[in-house]
């Protein structure tokens, strides 16, 4: 597991990242690295983060995919978490962790979707992009 | 390797449900995950695989009345040994990352074996991560135990033992007064929400965390 990397998956100018399994520190700030490097190079404009094959997210996983998700905000790609099961969602909200600031939509079609909304969004009416996020 | 007897009359039963291909991939890879293959089955250890597969047929067969049934089966074959009145457990010590996944791995199972839903193994295991989680941040090493608990009220037990330098102000953290740089109150309060007890004691010398979840 510590080997492989996560792919990331560029489509449309939005970047895709299909996170499968348990997530190691490792494999986590190397996918930071990856998903920030990826955004520069190809000049993104939104980020999915499918967390579809996810189990189970602890505060520590919680944590990294929201900072990775704050982060490529920061670089001014609009970034949306999507997928998450239906235990992880309830555990979540369970345990109480803060996870505001974060964008989630049901599916990675949907994220898409809103993606592609918030792009037309921009484009009709440039600079008052944040004011309707 | 599947020639012998035992394996070979576990593979009838598992083929009355699955297609042969899936039968056999499914007693292969339950045998491997067992540390079973490698050799015929004795007596013995054709109880654990049809433990073994009990825990896993829940990932495989959604039906629970056909499960029951596979299940009912395999015990035919191999009579499991009724778990002593006191508690079955397990012990894993937690060094690595790769330990930390493996932990949850084990709770998930034990939780399924113990017949939590799906909902309630997420957060068991979730709860055992955060655990095993803070071992490896704070303590370098230690262990965590998952065990079955059948005396009055059926649950799971998980106790997460280390050496580390223990947790000074041990109220703050577990108020939420108190935030570290890697969220340690938050991982240790979270946990101690998903599971219905919770003890935590913790001095210079270690700390420890006692926390079990009840079935009903």
């Amino acid at each position: 597991m510590n080997a492989a990397r996560i792919p990331i998956i560029n489509l449309y100018g939005n970047l895709i990242v299909p996170v499968q399994g348990t997530i190691g520190d490792e494999a986590m700030s190397q996918l930071t690295d990856d998903v920030t490097r990826c955004i520069e190079r190809d000049e993104a404009r939104g980020l999915v983060i499918d967390v579809s094959g996810v189990a189970l997210m602890d505060s520590f996983i919680t944590r990294n995919i929201r900072d990775l998700a704050l982060t490529a905000r920061l670089m001014g790609v609009s970034t949306i978490v999507s997928g998450l099961q239906p235990a992880v969602a309830i555990t979540l909200v369970e345990m109480g962790l803060e996870i505001h600031g974060l964008d989630t939509a049901l599916n990675l079609e949907r994220a898409l979707e809103r993606l592609t909304e918030m792009r037309s969004d921009e484009d009709r009416s440039p600079g008052e992009a944040d004011a309707l996020d | 390797m599947l020639s012998t007897e035992g394996n070979s009359a576990l593979l009838d039963v598992l083929g009355q449900y699955f297609s042969g291909s899936l039968a056999r991939a499914l007693l292969t890879s339950t045998l491997r995950r067992a540390k079973l293959d490698g050799g015929a089955l004795g007596a013995h250890s054709l109880a654990e695989a049809v433990s073994a597969l009990e825990r896993a047929l829940p990932m495989y067969l959604g039906d629970t009345g056909r499960r029951g049934e596979c299940i009912a089966q395999l015990r035919r074959i191999a009579p499991v040994p009724a778990s002593p009145s006191a508690t079955t457990s397990t012990v894993i010590q937690v060094r690595t990352a790769d330990d930390v996944s493996n932990v949850c791995e084990v709770g998930r199972d034990i939780a399924c074996q113990v017949g939590f839903p799906h909902v309630a193994q997420t957060k068991i295991a979730t709860a055992i991560a955060e655990l095993a989680r803070n071992i490896l941040l704070y303590a370098i090493a230690g262990e965590v135990r998952i065990a079955i608990l059948e005396a009055s009220r059926r649950g799971v037990e998980v106790t997460a033992v280390d050496q580390g330098p223990g947790i000074a102000d041990l109220e703050l953290v577990m108020t939420g007064q108190y935030r570290s740089r890697t969220g340690m109150g938050m991982g240790l309060r979270g946990a101690k929400r998903l599971m219905d007890e919770f003890e935590i004691t913790s001095s210079p010398k270690g700390t420890r965390v006692l926390a079990r979840k009840y079935l009903a």
